[in-house]
C-alpha cells in the first residue's frame, strides 16, 4: 500500500513502549501472580486451566505495544491525517482536518512520565469513524490539534512531574465556565450512583484477591465480628472507596469556552482527559435529574454531539448543580436565554411526585407478577425472572407514555421531554433533525417521531405533542440548512 | 426565518395528515390486488398442504375449512376495500426542501424528511412491478428506509432528480 500523501509517515514515539508497559504493569503482575497461584495451588479452581484465559491476556499485554509501534505510521498532509495500521491487513484511515469534530486527549499516569498522550479524533459517526493515535509526543500533539482547529493550549515545560502534567493538560485561558468543587464532586458521585459502581467493582476485586490467597478466612479469624458488623463495614468501605475513586478520576473537572467557539472539558488527577468539542458537532444539550437530584433541587447538564450521547466521561458539562446555577451557566455558555421552559425553571415537586409514583407502580407490578408466578409454584429463579421481565417491559413502555415533544414558534430548537423516574430534557437544534413522523388512529394524533444522529441514529417518540408544533417542526427542518457534517459546509444556527 | 404554526405558506410541507400533491401510479390498485391475491393464494396453498400432514382426518377437515374461510374473507376485504383505501389515501410531495409522504386511512402515518438529509434514493423494480410498468422508490436516511410505490417510472425519475439536484447545490 502506498500513501497518497506528500508527508513523510512517522512512527509512534519509541518511548511509547516503556510507557505502555509501565501502564499495564499492574495487570501484568496481577495476571502472573494469579497464574502462579492457579498453577501451584492445587485446591484453587480451575487450577492450571486458568492459563487458557490468562495466557492470551498476558500475550496481548506483552505484544500489543510492540505490534502497534512496529506497524503504525502517522502522516500529516495539508488536507488529511493519515494513519496506517496492521501487519497482514494494512488499514489506512484518512481523516480530513475539516471533518474533525471532537478531539479527546488522554494522559495516563504512566504516559505523563514520558510526556506522551493518546489522541482520539472523531467526526460525525459511530466508533468505526474514530481515529486513534496510541501515543503522541508534545510536538505531534500540538501539530495535530492545531491543524484540526482544536488547539488545547497546553503550556510546554521541561521534565514535568505528574502534578505539573495534570496542570499542563488544562486548556489555556479561554473563558472558564465551570470548575468543580469537592462537595459538588462528592454529591454528584452519590446521586449518579458512581460510588456504588466504582466502589462495588473495587471492593469485589479486593474480595476476590483476598479469597484467592485464602486471606479472607484469616481475616475472619483475626477479626471475629458479627455478620451485621461485617456487612456495615463492607458497605462503608464500598461508599468510601467509590467516593475516593470518583474524586481521583474527576478531580479538577473544568469546562471552558475556547476560541473557535469550542467547548473544552478537562478532568483527572493522575490520569488526565481533555475533550474539545466544536460548535458544528454540538447538536443540542441535555438536562437531566433523577429523583434524588429533583428533591435536592439540582440538575446536570451535558452536550449532545454528533459523535456521542454519553454523559459522564464524555460530554458532561456540569455535575449536579443547583438549577439556578445551571440556568446562569447556560446563558453564559451559549450567549442566549433558552426560550423553551427548561428543567432549571421548575422546582420539580410535581416531577418528583410523578417519579416516585411511577417507580412505586413499576415495583408493585413486578412484585405482583412474581407473586402470581409463586402462586403457580414456579421455581424461585423463574419467579424472580417473571418479576424482572415485567419490570423490564413496563419501564420503556412507561417512558414513551411520559414523553412529550415541544416546538416553540420562532425558535430553531425542539424540546424532547421525558418526565419519568429520571426527568430528561433534550434541547435539540432543528437543523439536526432528519425525519419527523406522526401516526394517527381514526384522525386522532397518537404519537410523533423525531429522528436525529448522535453517535448512532436515534428516534425520540412522544405521545404528547401538538399537531401545529409538529407542522412547525416539519417546516423548520425543510427550510433550515442541515447541521454541517463537516466544517466544509456552512455552519448551522447554535442549538441554544 | 419564522416558523409557521397555522396557515403554512407555499413551499412548506403540508400539515401532517393532509394530502400531498402527487398520488400513486394509475395501475397501483390493480398491482396491489394482483400482489395480494397471489400472496393469499400462495399462503393458503402452503397452509393447506401443511394441514395434509396432520394424522387426524377430523382436524384436517376443520383446519382446511378455517384456512379456506380466512382466505376468502381476506380476499373479500382486502381486494375490493383495503387496497382501494390504501391507494386512495397514499400521497406525497417531493420538493428540493422536503419529502412529504402520508399513507393509511384508519392508521394514518405521515413522514417528513428534509431533502438535504436524504442519503440516497433507490428505484426498485421487481418482476411484478415490471409487468405493470411501475417502480417503487426508497429514500435511504440515517435510521430507516422510507418506501413509496408503486409509481410510474417518470414520476420516480422526477423524484430522484429533484432530490439529487437539491443535494448537489452548494450550502446556503
Amino acid at each position: 500500500m502506498t500513501l497518497s500523501t506528500d508527508a513523510v509517515p512517522r512512527r509512534l514515539p519509541l518511548r511509547y513502549l516503556p510507557a505502555s508497559y509501565v501502564e499495564s504493569s499492574p495487570k501484568l503482575v496481577g495476571s502472573f501472580v494469579a497464574g502462579a497461584v492457579y498453577l501451584f495451588g492445587p485446591s484453587v479452581w480451575p487450577g492450571a486451566w486458568a492459563w487458557l484465559a490468562l495466557g492470551p491476556l498476558i500475550a496481548v499485554l506483552v505484544f500489543e505495544p510492540v505490534w502497534r509501534w512496529t506497524f503504525t505510521r502517522v502522516a500529516l498532509t495539508p488536507e488529511h491525517l493519515v494513519v496506517t495500521t496492521g501487519a497482514f491487513t494494512r488499514r489506512q484511515q484518512s481523516l480530513a482536518w475539516a471533518d474533525i469534530g471532537t478531539v479527546d486527549s488522554r494522559q495516563s499516569w504512566a504516559f505523563a512520565r514520558w510526556n506522551l498522550r493518546v489522541l482520539t479524533l472523531s467526526q460525525a459517526g459511530d466508533e468505526r469513524t474514530k481515529v486513534h493515535l496510541w501515543a503522541v509526543d508534545e510536538d505531534l500533539h500540538g501539530e495535530v490539534t492545531a491543524r484540526a482547529g482544536h488547539a488545547l493550549g497546553t503550556v510546554r515545560a521541561a521534565a514535568p512531574t505528574v502534578e505539573e502534567a495534570s496542570i499542563q493538560e488544562r486548556p489555556a485561558p479561554g473563558t472558564l465556565l465551570y470548575r468543580v468543587r469537592l462537595t459538588h464532586l462528592l454529591l454528584a458521585s452519590v446521586v449518579y450512583g458512581q460510588f456504588a459502581l466504582i466502589g462495588g467493582g473495587a471492593a469485589l476485586a479486593v474480595s476476590e484477591t483476598l479469597g484467592m490467597f485464602g486471606a479472607d478466612a484469616a481475616l475472619a479469624r483475626w477479626l471475629p465480628l458479627s455478620p451485621l458488623v461485617w456487612a456495615v463495614a463492607i458497605a462503608v468501605s464500598i461508599i468510601a472507596l467509590g467516593l475516593v475513586l470518583t474524586v481521583v478520576r474527576y478531580a479538577s473537572f473544568e469546562v471552558r469556552r475556547m476560541s473557535g467557539d469550542r467547548i473544552v472539558i478537562s478532568y483527572g488527577l493522575f490520569s488526565t482527559h481533555t475533550r474539545s468539542v466544536s460548535r458544528a458537532t454540538t447538536i443540542g444539550i441535555v438536562l437531566q435529574r433523577n429523583i434524588v437530584e429533583t428533591l435536592l433541587g439540582r440538575v446536570r447538564l451535558s452536550l449532545l454531539t454528533t459523535d456521542s450521547a454519553a454523559q459522564l466521561g464524555t460530554n458532561l458539562l456540569l455535575p449536579s448543580l443547583p438549577r439556578r446555577v445551571v440556568e446562569r451557566l447556560l446563558h453564559e455558555a451559549f450567549d442566549e436565554a433558552p426560550s423553551t421552559r427548561l428543567l432549571t425553571g421548575d422546582r420539580g415537586a410535581r416531577a418528583g411526585g410523578t417519579g416516585v409514583a411511577l417507580l412505586a407502580g413499576l415495583i408493585v407490578a413486578a412484585v405482583l407478577a412474581g407473586w402470581v408466578a409463586a402462586g403457580m409454584e414456579w421455581p424461585p429463579l423463574l419467579v424472580l425472572s417473571t418479576g424482572a421481565g415485567v419490570f423490564a417491559i413496563a419501564w420503556p413502555a412507561t417512558v414513551v407514555l411520559c414523553s412529550r415533544l415541544r416546538v416553540d414558534a420562532g425558535s430553531d430548537r425542539a424540546t424532547l421531554l421525558v418526565s419519568h423516574v429520571v426527568q430528561r430534557q433534550t434541547v435539540l437544534s432543528t437543523a439536526a433533525v432528519h425525519i419527523v413522523g406522526t401516526s394517527r388512529v381514526a384522525g386522532y394524533p397518537l404519537f410523533a417521531d423525531v429522528c436525529f444522529y448522535a453517535g448512532m441514529p436515534r428516534t425520540f417518540r412522544a405521545l404528547r405533542f401538538s399537531s401545529a408544533e409538529v407542522d412547525a417542526l416539519s417546516a423548520r427542518i425543510a427550510a433550515t440548512v442541515p447541521l454541517a457534517r463537516t466544517h466544509r459546509r456552512a455552519s448551522a444556527p447554535a442549538p441554544t | 426565518m419564522t416558523v409557521h404554526t397555522s396557515n403554512p405558506p407555499s413551499g412548506y410541507p403540508p400539515a401532517h395528515g393532509t394530502r400531498g400533491d402527487c398520488v400513486l401510479a394509475p395501475r397501483a390498485l390493480t398491482y396491489l390486488n394482483v400482489r395480494e391475491g397471489a400472496t393469499t393464494a400462495l399462503v393458503t396453498t402452503v397452509l393447506a398442504v401443511a394441514v395434509c400432514f396432520l394424522p387426524d382426518p377430523a382436524w384436517r377437515t376443520v383446519l382446511w375449512v378455517i384456512v379456506g374461510v380466512l382466505a376468502v374473507v381476506s380476499l373479500l376485504i382486502e381486494l375490493p376495500w383495503l387496497n382501494r383505501k390504501q391507494v386512495e389515501n397514499t400521497s406525497y410531495t417531493v420538493t428540493e426542501d422536503y419529502v412529504y409522504i402520508t399513507r393509511g386511512w384508519l392508521w394514518r402515518r405521515t413522514t417528513v424528511i428534509a431533502t438535504a438529509q436524504i442519503l440516497n434514493v433507490e428505484v426498485v423494480q421487481g418482476p411484478l412491478l415490471r409487468v405493470f410498468d411501475a417502480v417503487s422508490v426508497r429514500f435511504t436516511c440515517i435510521s430507516e428506509v422510507e418506501g413509496l410505490g408503486p409509481l410510474e417510472t417518470d414520476a420516480a425519475e422526477r423524484i430522484r432528480a429533484t432530490v439529487l439536484h437539491a443535494q448537489s447545490e452548494p450550502a446556503r
